[in-house]
């Protein structure tokens, strides 16, 4: 039998920037660990991150604090994958998301959710994290998830839901 | 809406600013080929230290500002901006931004600059919206210099000098010697 999960979107940077946001996918499902991750996290370790997220969500390019994988990589499996990445003392935290455009109204509305978070120890990035985030950014219950916190009028402007 | 993590404390706030500084030193560190030992013979602070407050740039000091800027050959300036955000729900702008305006404005190292924007007012010109929080437009700045950016764009410098700006109706501004549209589901609010 399959198990059945729960899943929610939590976000962490404004769902009122025209255009991007990012938020965390948060489930039972014990391979979403990003949100957990975060909120243990040191303070200055949970700054970084935070800086980075703006920094995204601002149109910066940095690849030291964050970025994707093109078609020349992976054979092209995982170009919806994203990355933001922070050092804390010798070791390499990780957040693992996907990008995806969740406004009908508007299409270059930009999201990340952000999945899991991981350690990381060699220069390239292990497949298997790009491919479970790859899973689940396909999974219909998680597009639902993702398509009724993005919500819209039929004006096309968003609708705020109150925060339980 | 989220209240941007800034708010959370100054030391929340000084963090960012001060990363958002240590970005830039970086990047500039990188393209002069210049690593952290280099730095900390031309700072003549120890590694260790340099170290420290890179990861940690919160506790950094204005006088280390400077010391970091300068030992790499860059200026630093601190900048005082009102973004029509009083509550700060954005949080600060990101001081590249900055950095790119001025850079895209010539360069300008004194006011005299400004006087010579408006000799050549019929240049073509920008205008910068400001973001659509609320749905509405709160804010228009411009600037007679500057790189062409899309509706919606954060506009963030105002250097021009004053320019009437009026809306004739819900799709069309039309600002002292130019017109410029904006699209219409961004023309919801008054102006």
């Amino acid at each position: 039998m399959i198990e059945q999960h729960l899943y929610a979107i939590a976000d962490i940077t404004s769902k009122n920037h025209p255009k991007r946001c990012v938020v965390f996918l948060i489930s039972d499902d014990r391979r979403i660990t990003a949100k957990d991750e975060f909120d243990k996290l040191a303070i200055t370790t949970e700054r970084h991150f935070r800086a980075r997220f703006d920094a995204w969500v601002d149109g910066q390019i940095n690849k030291k604090m964050f970025h994707g994988w093109d078609q020349s990589e992976f054979g092209g499996n995982y170009t919806n994958c994203f990355v933001f990445k922070c050092k804390e003392n010798k070791k390499q935290r990780r957040l693992y998301g996907f990008l995806c455009h969740p406004k009908v109204s508007d299409n270059r509305y930009q999201i990340c959710v952000l999945v899991s978070h991981a350690f990381k120890n060699e220069h390239e990035t292990h497949e298997t994290y790009l491919k479970i985030i790859e899973q689940f950014s396909t999974l219909p219950d998680v597009l639902e998830a993702i398509k009724d916190f993005f919500k819209e009028k039929n004006d096309g402007k968003s609708l705020d839901k109150p925060k339980h | 809406m989220v209240n941007h993590w800034t708010n959370r404390s100054i030391e929340d706030y000084r963090f960012k600013i001060a990363a958002d500084f240590i970005n830039q030193l970086e990047e500039k560190m990188e393209s002069d080929n210049i690593n952290q030992d280099k730095l900390a013979e031309l700072i003549g602070l120890t590694k260790g230290r340099i170290s420290q407050i890179l990861k940690n740039p919160g506790n950094i000091t204005i006088g280390n500002i400077v010391k970091f800027a300068r030992a790499i050959g860059l200026k630093v300036s601190l900048v005082a901006y009102d973004d029509n955000d009083p509550g700060n729900n954005r949080g600060p702008i990101n001081s590249e931004i900055f950095k790119i305006c001025w850079e895209n404005s010539g360069k300008p190292h004194d006011f005299w600059a400004f006087e010579n924007v408006s000799q050549t007012a019929t240049k073509p010109f920008v205008l910068y919206m400001n973001n659509m929080y609320d749905g509405t437009i709160n804010l228009i700045t411009y600037s007679l210099y500057g790189t062409a950016r899309s509706a919606g764009t954060v506009g963030v410098v105002d250097i021009g000098n004053a320019i009437g700006v009026s809306a004739a109706n819900e799709s069309t501004v039309n600002v002292k010697n130019g017109e410029i549209k904006i699209p219409l589901q961004l023309a919801t609010g008054s102006i």
